[in-house]
């Protein structure tokens, strides 16, 4: 019988992401309970403040959306989520017995398990290192603001006040930079309203905001209230979106993260998470993958109270009420040198040039003849110079997709994958003009997208390197233990994902601070690579049911250590912690040529570019247990 | 399985340690009053187990030399001591019997395990190629040259060590052997990547299909040998076994014969002509089962005994080699560097870059140029700024 979850009981942003094109924008708030306050009012102050704000949390519950029933209720203005630390589960008064049951690295916390992590906290900011005004971080509140709506708003007031036709904007005259700018300005208002009404109503029941979400110092970083997350807004060229209606110019959200790659699409589909009819299509390349279907991961893996991968039930204190549809979160400010990564691809460029050979055989580590030039002229995006082929296809082979989100396995090639993008452009231009037969096909292409997999095609890891960001993080059938010595295609085609099914998280994370740019005027492309000093990279944010096992296992084993695919320490080359001090004996990336092909592997050094700023370990409970929570009735027995 | 096995030899000892009352002059090399078994654990936690050059703050090589890297033929060694057997808690067992046990007023414990002393457990892994005690004796005796110290003070702590100076090497040798056990389970890692690399075909880049391996000879013949017994045995047996449950039931089937007779097999006697049970039948079923109950502990011997053939040893899994290797992966990846660089900025001749590269690195020789035991290079150093 297929699991039915209570979407109102369960908090929103745990069994779906928020679109990152509605709510592109959010704070995070970090506060702690005084408690000497406390002891004076024996809790009641931050309880009553939580029953108060209990009706405004966002629960799971669907949207109406392009996707789902157009009759659900449209999405809030403000989203609203509430977690709790270890500490501040026993600020707000649940018993001893009960946080005692919750899994120990819950309790000491990520700065206290910051060695097995690899983190320096040295670097972190004042506000996560605790130590700032001698305050423990007690609560996080997570706020998203509805920027479709206010983008709805500022279009339908330019419309009332020029001579527009409000009646059908057509879409794309959404996005023209102005109206952006102005519904960016408003969502940012109703955002810094919000979170100053919160920080002062909190602030009368005891609770005080944490401040410093920033580098240490006296300067304006040091005394911030919130984090500010936003998505990075492109222009409709750079993503490469041609044809259509729109303007090449106009701008929009999108999901691309500050190295420049599509993020946030290898997301866990679990059962319940969908509804049923929606679920045979999203567990496509996102579940498990078994005898070469893909079934969804149990919802064990990432909510209390339900069966798990391997049949059991997870950490789960009682009552089983406060646990039951609660999860953990893991926060992780994630400091992205820009710089430094586009430096290091840039300087060795030359040599990455070298290794591939004459332009025409730019193939993903192949000297087989390149098919003949396809039949477009050679001209625009698709038809880049030698050079920005090889550094497109360096940077994929970092991560192991393209910069679009297209992944190697599928488009090995540059011309591979400029052949995917024409054919998805076509598709999707028939689609949109009403071509049943297109719409089919689009499907399907999008399905090869999503479902990667790395045998048989790929065992040799020649077109995704094995230590790659996508493999080493999700492994998929890559490597299963099952699989005999000398396995036979046929054989790996019913290679299953044993090694990665429970080391999953859903991500939710968000981008923070400005885009980088590479100085215009510079020389050469590598002195075009100047760090600008601004803060700017990913808030990482995962759910999962194990933070040890799933989280802290993968952080570890997979992306700082690389023993799993035979790469010794070498670290994830996108988020793994290497050696700043000396690169010459920091971690590598080694690229595999195709074996037929005689030639060595390349060696590639990738820049130690993303730091940890800060972060911690949350529970994020279900709206039961934040109830049982506001009105002190935890009771363990 | 053999401690003898692939070319390895997997030494386990386990020596009792002196009785606990045994005075702390003869065991002590601290000044400060510690138990018995706390002095040899902080002996063996003080003992350096690896070499990390450039890591931590101490000065590069190490501080102190790695006791065991004085030998390039020790794999992993590994000195625990032994102090209680773990007790895992009471078997499961039926309710309703306990219930009755404990009515009839049966006493209800379990018996518990212990350890009449502490022991230490010695595990020695390395490279041999026989698996005769002399073999053993040969290595142990090259260890003590480089160990004869720690050897010293740590054997002082175990029961039957002569600690006259003139006798502790005899000693040594002789408390080891006799206390050695069977390593019944051993695992070696590197025979599986020796293998993988043997059967790389460079002309496909696939792997080749292994040759079926084939047992070694002891166990060969042990298996011709009891596949006959079991033929010359079973054969008759089985052919006797169908007669008699042919015969048994046409005796079963004796009153329907008039019927049957009439009905399928007119005129057909001669499938009733058995009997019930007559007494040489009887001895024939006794002599078979004795004949069987002689044998069987034969064949049993023989089997188990056929778990001791070694499998043979893996070309190139001895830790020079492993070691060789590993030094020579190292610097083909910085040949690989540098030829990337050069080959972006003009190309000097590459066979001239090889030819030095391998004169430099000799890959025949296994001794020189190589890595040190006991040495890990590899280990990425603290990322502190």
């Amino acid at each position: 019988m297929t699991l039915r979850l209570d979407r109102a009981d369960i908090q929103g942003n745990v069994l779906l992401p928020y679109g990152r094109n509605t709510f592109p924008i959010g704070h995070l708030l970090l506060f702690h309970c005084d408690r000497t306050a406390l002891q004076e009012q024996v809790g009641a102050g931050p309880r009553q403040w939580l029953a108060r704000l209990l009706p405004h949390v966002t629960s799971g519950e669907l949207f109406a959306s392009k996707r789902t029933d157009a009759s659900l209720p449209k999405p809030p203005q403000l989203t609203l989520n509430v977690a709790f630390t270890c500490s501040g589960l026993a600020v707000f008064g649940v018993p001893a017995s009960t946080i005692s049951q919750l899994p120990p690295e819950f309790q000491e916390g990520m700065r206290a398990r910051s060695a097995l992590l690899n983190d320096d906290t040295q670097l972190w900011d004042p506000v996560w290192k605790e130590d700032g005004e001698g305050a423990s971080i007690d609560l996080l509140i997570q706020l998203r603001v509805n920027f479709a709506r206010a983008l709805d708003q500022i279009y339908e007031r330019q419309c009332r006040e020029g001579d527009r036709d409000a009646t059908n904007p057509g879409k794309a005259a959404y996005h023209k930079p102005f109206i952006f700018e102005k519904a960016r300005r408003l969502a940012l208002r109703r955002l810094e309203r919000r979170s100053q009404n919160l920080i002062d109503s909190a602030a009368r029941h005891g609770l005080r905001v944490l401040r410093g979400h920033g580098p240490s110092g006296e300067g304006e970083a040091a005394n911030r209230y919130w984090q500010v997350m936003e998505s990075i807004p492109r222009t409709r060229s750079e993503d490469g979106v041609l044809g259509g209606d729109g303007d090449p110019r106009h701008v929009r959200y999108a999901e691309y993260e500050h190295f420049g790659f599509f993020d946030g699409i290898a997301d866990p589909v679990f059962e319940g998470q969908y509804p049923p009819e929606l679920q045979a299509e999203k567990v496509i390349g996102q579940g498990r993958l078994q005898r070469g279907a893909w079934q969804p991961l149990p919802a064990g893996e990432f909510l209390l109270g339900y069966p798990d991968q391997a049949q059991e039930m997870p950490a789960l204190p009682v009552p089983a009420a406060f646990s039951r549809n609660g999860t953990f979160l893991v926060v992780r400010k994630l400091h992205q040198d820009v710089a430094a990564f586009e430096r290091a691809t840039a300087a060795q460029l030359p040599a990455f040039q070298a290794w591939l050979g004459p332009p025409a055989a730019v193939r993903a580590g192949s000297t087989a003849p390149a098919p003949a030039t396809p039949a477009a002229p050679a001209r625009g995006p698709d038809h880049a110079d030698a050079r920005e082929q090889a550094r497109l296809l360096l940077r994929a082979k970092l991560v192991g997709r393209w910069d679009d989100g297209t992944p190697l396995t599928v488009a090995p090639t540059y011309s591979d994958w400029q052949a995917f993008r024409r054919e998805h452009q076509t598709l999707r231009e028939r689609s949109d003009a009403g071509d049943l037969g297109a719409k089919e096909a689009l499907q399907h292409l999008l399905q090869r997208l999503r479902d990667v997999r790395y045998e048989p095609d790929d065992s040799a890891g020649s077109r995704c390197p094995f230590t790659a960001h996508i493999r080493r993080s999700n492994p998929r059938d890559s490597g299963d233990p099952s699989l005999s010595d000398q396995p036979t295609d046929e054989e790996r085609q019913r290679a299953s994902s044993l090694l990665a099914n429970r080391r999953r998280l859903l991500r939710r994370a968000m981008s923070y601070g400005p885009r980088w740019c590479p100085v215009p005027e510079a020389a050469d492309p590598i002195a075009a690579c100047r760090d600008d000093g601004q803060e700017r990279g990913t808030l990482f944010m995962a759910l999962c049911s194990g933070l040890f096992r799933q989280f802290e296992f993968m952080q570890q084993q997979w992306l700082n250590y690389g023993s799993d695919f035979g790469a010794g320490n070498d670290v994830c080359p996108i988020s793994g912690v290497a050696d700043r001090v000396d690169p010459a004996t920091g971690s590598k990336l080694i690229i595999n040529a195709d074996a037929a092909s005689h030639r060595p592997p390349f060696v590639l050094r990738p820049a130690a570019a993303v730091q940890c700023r800060g972060g911690a370990y949350f529970f994020v409970p279900s709206l039961t247990a934040l109830r049982l929570i506001a009105q002190g009735m935890v009771d363990p027995i | 399985m053999p401690s003898f096995d692939s070319g390895y030899y997997a030494f386990t000892a386990l020596i009792p340690l002196l009785p606990a009352e045994t005075d702390r002059r003869i065991w002590g090399w601290t000044n400060r009053p510690t138990s018995l078994v706390h002095s040899l654990r902080e002996l063996l936690g003080s003992l350096p187990t690896v070499d990390v050059p450039d890591a931590g703050d101490g000065p590069a090589g190490g501080v102190r030399p790695i006791p065991f890297s004085g030998c390039a033929r020790t794999h992993f060694a590994r000195l625990v001591v032994v102090e209680e057997l773990a007790w895992n808690g009471r078997e499961g067992c039926d309710t309703l019997i306990e219930l009755l046990k404990g009515a009839l007023g049966w006493p209800d414990r379990q018996p518990i395990d212990r350890l009449p002393r502490p022991y230490l457990l010695v595990m020695l892994d390395f490279d041999a190629t026989d698996g005769g005690s002399a073999s053993v004796e040969n290595y142990l005796n090259g260890l003590w040259s480089s160990l004869e110290q720690e050897w010293t003070l740590i054997l002082r702590h175990c029961s039957g060590f002569d600690l006259a100076p003139q006798r502790r090497r005899q000693s040594y040798v002789e408390l080891l052997l006799r206390h050695e056990i069977d390593s019944t389970f051993t695992y070696t890692g590197y025979g599986w990547a020796a293998q993988q690399a043997g059967l790389w075909d460079p002309e496909t880049g696939r792997f080749r299909q292994p040759a079926a391996a084939s047992p070694p000879p002891g166990l060969q013949l042990l298996i011709l040998w009891s596949g006959l017994v079991l033929c010359l045995l079973l054969g008759p047996l089985l052919v006797w076994l169908v007669n008699q449950v042919a015969q048994a039931l046409a005796w079963l089937l004796h009153p329907l014969q008039p019927m049957l007779d009439h009905l399928l097999l007119p005129g057909s006697q001669l499938w009733l002509s058995w009997t019930p049970l007559p007494l040489p039948i009887l001895w024939r079923w006794l002599l078979l089962l004795g004949g069987l109950l002689l044998l069987l502990p034969l064949l049993w011997n023989g089997f188990y005994g056929s778990a001791f053939h070694p499998w043979p040893a893996e070309p190139g899994t001895d830790l020079r080699s492993v070691l060789k290797a590993l030094y020579l992966q190292g610097r083909f990846l910085e040949l690989t560097e540098q030829r990337q660089h050069q080959q972006a900025s003009g190309t000097p001749s590459f066979r001239r870059q090889f030819r030095a590269f391998l004169e430099e690195t000799q890959p025949n020789d296994r001794d020189a140029p190589t890595l040190r035991p006991g040495s890990i290079e590899a280990i990425r150093r603290n990322p502190r700024p």
